[in-house]
């Protein structure tokens, strides 16, 4: 059985997509058990008249809602009542607990996580780590994308590993191609910070690193784990959705510009269709932080009840991988640390 | 208290108790970093349903300085 903890509030559709994704989640994985947290009377309010195995659900009643403008370190430590924090808490204390997903604030899961979960053994410094589509169908993984402003070599080294160990074990691509975020593509482009990672990352055996890349080419298919500072990593992964959406945003203004233009849209509409499916993050799940002691994802503010299940799934599949027993024994073996 | 202090530290930072004393330095004797700080600060906030307020969360070096402060906070 795998356990995990559901921040059921602090999202822009909560907690009704939460309940509903979970739901959907418990259809899919005959030994998921969820524990949903938040407000119980309201959470048992979202599940009246829907079909589900109601031994395979728990509540953690907490009264209290963290709103995305609140200042992280802070709520964090005060908001002792809110969701997401008795969903931490439980996380840290409760061993049959293998993850915890959420929709809350960013900030404040960061702060929770790193603050009261711990990290791997060997572990400097967790990293999120989203995933977006590529244009070859594939999927390209972006470590650091928030957790750390400033990183060393070192850190980014880590990142590197950890997201290639994800992209292998969670989604099955093989001997991931990871490449170091910079503004050339030569060995000597960038400040010394990237110059000597890209020295590092070459000379580490346990990744297959493809060099550096050009923000240009995230989507390109290239790559399958992009390493970056979580300054820029968060920076590129904005700017490329941003992109995506405003250029199918005015894509559908011209098309209804003109009455002709109208008639060719009709026709095309399949293929929009479809290529609105492969922009919508609501497919993809959540961002995973990775090196945490134990799993925590991060679906987007606005996840409806499929983006809730995906990061579900995500959790579910990086337990059943034991990610972390593979990264820790990956980074100790590296770093020389004791088991 | 110290007790407490030192299982907690123990767990968090994988070392035998008996090498914790309360003049270890938490940085330099038990190898923490500044995470380690914050994660042994926060779990003491939990479990002692008390916040430790910014400005003293700098001044821990030692063990001792965690417990005397707690021993305070008690009183």
């Amino acid at each position: 059985m795998i356990k995990i903890v559901l921040d059921c509030f602090g999202g822009d559709h909560s907690p009704e997509a939460n309940v509903d994704g979970a739901i959907a989640a418990l259809g899919q994985f005959d030994d998921l058990h969820l524990i949903l947290s938040g407000d119980e009377s309201a959470l048992r309010k979202c599940l009246e008249g829907k079909s589900y195995d109601p031994s395979r659900i728990e509540f953690l009643h907490a009264p209290q809602v963290i709103g995305c403008n609140e200042r992280p370190t802070d709520v964090i430590r005060l908001k002792r009542d809110s969701s997401m924090v008795k969903a931490i808490r439980l996380l840290r204390d409760d061993d049959s607990v293998a993850a915890m997903v959420s929709t809350g604030s960013t900030g404040a899961l960061v702060a929770g996580a790193l603050t009261r979960l711990g990290r791997l053994r060997g572990i400097i410094r967790p990293a999120f780590c989203p995933i977006l589509p590529t244009m070859n169908g594939g999927l390209v993984g972006i470590c650091d994308s928030g957790a750390n402003v400033e990183v060393t070599p070192e850190h980014l080294r880590q990142f590197a590993i950890m997201a290639s160990l994800y992209m292998e074990n969670v989604y099955g691509v093989s001997k991931p191609r990871v490449a170091l975020l910079n503004v050339g593509k030569e060995a000597e482009k960038g400040d010394e910070l990237r110059q000597t990672a890209y020295k590092l990352l070459s000379e580490t055996s346990e990744i297959n690193f493809a060099g550096n890349m050009e923000s240009r080419d995230l989507l390109s298919g290239n790559y399958d784990v992009v390493v970056a500072d979580g300054f820029s990593g968060n920076v590129l992964v904005k700017t490329t959705e941003g992109t995506a959406l405003e250029l199918l945003g005015k894509l559908k203004k011209e098309i209804y510009a003109k009455f002709i233009y109208k008639l060719g849209g009709a026709l095309m509409a399949p293929m929009f269709r479809s290529l609105k499916d492969f922009m919508n993050y609501q497919n993809y799940g959540g961002s995973v932080l990775l090196g945490t002691s134990k799993v925590v994802v991060k679906g987007h503010g606005s996840s409806k009840a499929t983006a809730v299940c995906k990061c579900i799934e995500q959790a579910y599949r990086m337990q059943l991988s034991d990610l972390g027993g593979k990264i820790e024994d990956v980074i100790c073996r590296y770093d020389h640390y004791e088991l | 208290m110290f007790e407490e202090v030192k299982a907690i530290l123990a767990k968090q930072l994988r070392r035998a108790p008996e090498t914790i004393t309360l003049d270890s330095d938490i940085k330099k004797d038990l190898g923490a970093d500044s995470l380690d700080i914050l994660q042994l600060l926060m779990r003491v906030e939990d479990d002692y349903g008390i916040v430790i307020p910014d400005q003293e969360l700098a001044g821990f070096r030692t063990v001792a300085d965690v417990v005397n402060f707690l021993n305070k906070q008690k009183q």
